[in-house]
């Protein structure tokens, strides 16, 4: 939740793509501890469990990529 | 890695390991899961796209929305999916009647979501905005609102789950639909995760 908080208060007003970077990575580190811990998936070795790990880290430099590259 | 024994045409069971670890609940959900997870990401890289081809009307569009609510939303539903995650581990410590009481308490958090997600509509239907005005409250709508069916699914799971719980129907060896129903609620909250940054907070 600090996490979440700490990239909202980063993002007043518009951004530059070093900010909009670091709220993307806050991002993936909250994803990541949604695959990890709540979905279970820290540790297991199953493809769909590396496709979730994958998931937002993929996402989030696919969408940094295309606004500002 | 686990061991499985395997019959040979000797008869004999020769030991072999597995290389794929079970998941947690069904693998057919697992493959919704991922099914889903992959159709919201093609939303999220078209809304991007479609931003990077139209910056002033996306910039103008997000002027109008609530980011407070958002900010709102993305908490609640974070509580819920950790209230979720404490019921499966008291199911597993055999405390069906503590896990139905975290499960209704992920619902009461569900529902903030609900209640903010149709305040925000409202304000924005109040402001004569629609998904026809233009690219960016098409594809908000559109996001936002398929993520909302699957927020309802989701409390409806819950729902099911909770009643179940609470007349002993799961246990510590018996939690596949449990499990796959709070993995299915973890997906819900993991695609608010990025939702909220791509729509409401990144300009």
């Amino acid at each position: 939740m600090l996490v979440t908080i700490g990239g909202f208060l980063l993002a007043e007003g518009s951004l530059s793509p070093w900010v909009a970077g670091l709220i993307l990575i806050l991002t993936i580190i909250k994803g990541r501890i949604i695959v990890v811990h709540f979905m279970e998936l820290g540790g297991r070795r199953h493809i769909l469990g590396h496709a979730m790990n994958l998931y937002c880290p993929l996402v989030a430099i696919l969408v940094w990529v295309i606004l500002f590259l | 890695m686990t061991s499985m024994g395997l019959p040979t045409a000797a008869g004999r069971e020769v030991e072999t390991t597995r290389e794929w670890e079970p998941l947690p609940g069904d693998l057919v959900v697992w493959m919704l899961i991922l099914l889903e997870v992959t159709t919201f990401a093609l939303m999220f890289v078209a809304f991007t796209w479609m931003r990077s081809l139209h910056p002033d009307i996306f910039h103008t569009g997000q002027q109008h929305l609530h980011p407070v609510a958002g900010l709102i939303n993305t908490l609640a539903l974070l509580t819920a999916s950790a209230l979720v995650a404490q019921g499966v581990v008291a199911n597993r410590a055999d405390r069906q009647r503590q896990a139905c009481r975290w499960l209704w308490a992920a619902l009461a958090a569900a529902l903030i979501y609900v209640v903010v997600k149709c305040w925000e509509y409202g304000q924005l239907g109040g402001a004569g905005l629609s998904l026809r005005d233009n690219h960016f409250f098409m594809a908000y709508f559109l996001i936002t609102g398929f993520h909302l069916l699957h927020v309802i699914l989701g409390m409806g799971f819950l729902w099911v789950m909770a009643g179940k719980l609470f007349r002993g129907g799961y246990g510590q060896d018996n939690a596949l639909g449990l499990e796959s129903g709070a993995s299915y609620w973890h997906m819900v909250d993991l695609i608010w995760i990025l939702l909220f940054p791509i729509l409401y907070v990144i300009r």
